[in-house]
């Protein structure tokens, strides 16, 4: 139920947060604490798309489109991402409501 | 054991003697060099640096014998005149102890003993001047984007600021942490071991956030 809600989730980077996608990690920095944090090349990857696209649904299916991956793992591991980065305060998630 | 190395004949033999009456066993050399080339293997050992000329050479003195000898407890003797900066970048490059020209006589056997000791030992002058000087809530803000490579205008643009505004935090912070360039500035705060940590960066609740 709740990874339903997440998939269709809309998510986006607060203005409070800047990255840079670096040789070997993606680092992301949070302005409101002065703290960094990292995320490896993988999670990096994934988080350029939701950044882009604003959905972890349509993250998931142009990802998968690119790169040939199965759809629902790739969902599963975007709502993850954002549980993690939202619970952070790295990403403002507004999940959809239930339909 | 103790090797004093460098300086003039002068406070060479005045620092040798009083090392000497002081129980220490010893060795005299002119040149660093002699140290570097591996004639100091017993770790531990300290080496009293009287390097001559202006703080900033005996700073690189410093560094360059802490790179060839990193065993070794290094005492540097350092103009009486040299500014802080100097002092904290002469204890960055490895220095363990510290004594000001013109004070052998009085000072050099007490921080030896405390650099032997396993103590770092500096003038008294210093005390307030180790810790790092605090940065503020934007120096902070902005020190964290120019580690990410951002440039004064993305940052300006990114905290709603005037580029000049963030030159004139970047200027303040990089006289706090004794820096002379963006590049020097990261490299300090990214290196925890020489440096300060990206701790250093981390806003605390205390932090006053600028208004607006």
């Amino acid at each position: 139920m709740l990874d339903a809600a997440m998939r269709r989730a809309t998510v986006r980077i607060p203005d409070t947060v800047v990255f840079r996608a670096l040789a070997a990690e993606t680092v992301l920095l949070d302005l409101r604490t002065g703290l960094y944090h990292h995320l490896d090349p993988r999670a990096g990857e994934l988080f350029a798309f939701l950044a882009q696209v604003g959905s972890p649904a349509l993250a998931a299916r142009r990802f998968a489109a690119a790169n040939g991956a199965a759809v629902a793992a790739l969902e599963a591991e975007l709502c993850e991402l954002c549980r993690t980065l939202g619970d952070r305060g790295l990403l403002d998630v507004r999940l959809a409501s239930p339909v | 054991m103790a090797v004093v190395v460098g300086g003039d004949a002068q406070p060479r033999a005045q620092a040798s003697a009083l090392l000497r009456a002081a129980g220490f066993g010893m060795w005299v050399t002119r040149v660093a060099d002699d140290v570097e080339a591996g004639e100091l293997s017993d770790p531990g050992t300290i080496v009293v640096l009287l390097a001559t000329g202006k703080a900033p050479a005996r700073v690189r003195a410093v560094q360059k014998l802490a790179g060839s000898c990193p065993e070794a407890h290094i005492v540097v003797c350092m103009p009486a005149d040299a500014p802080n900066s100097s002092l904290r970048r002469a204890l960055r490059a490895g220095a363990a102890g510290i004594v000001f020209d013109g004070a052998l006589e009085r000072a050099l056997v007490p921080t030896v003993q405390a650099v032997s000791a396993g103590q770092l030992a500096v003038p008294l002058e210093l005390r307030s001047q180790l810790a790092p000087r605090a940065l503020s809530y934007r120096e902070k803000q902005i020190l964290g984007l120019v580690v990410l490579g951002f440039t004064n205008r993305e940052i300006a643009d990114k905290l709603y600021l005037a580029e000049s505004t963030v030159k004139t935090h970047l200027s303040s912070a990089f006289a706090k942490l004794d820096a002379h360039s963006r590049a020097e500035a990261a490299a300090r705060i990214l290196d925890p071991e020489g440096g300060y940590g990206v701790g250093i960066l981390a806003i605390a609740n205390g932090d006053a956030a600028p208004a607006g």
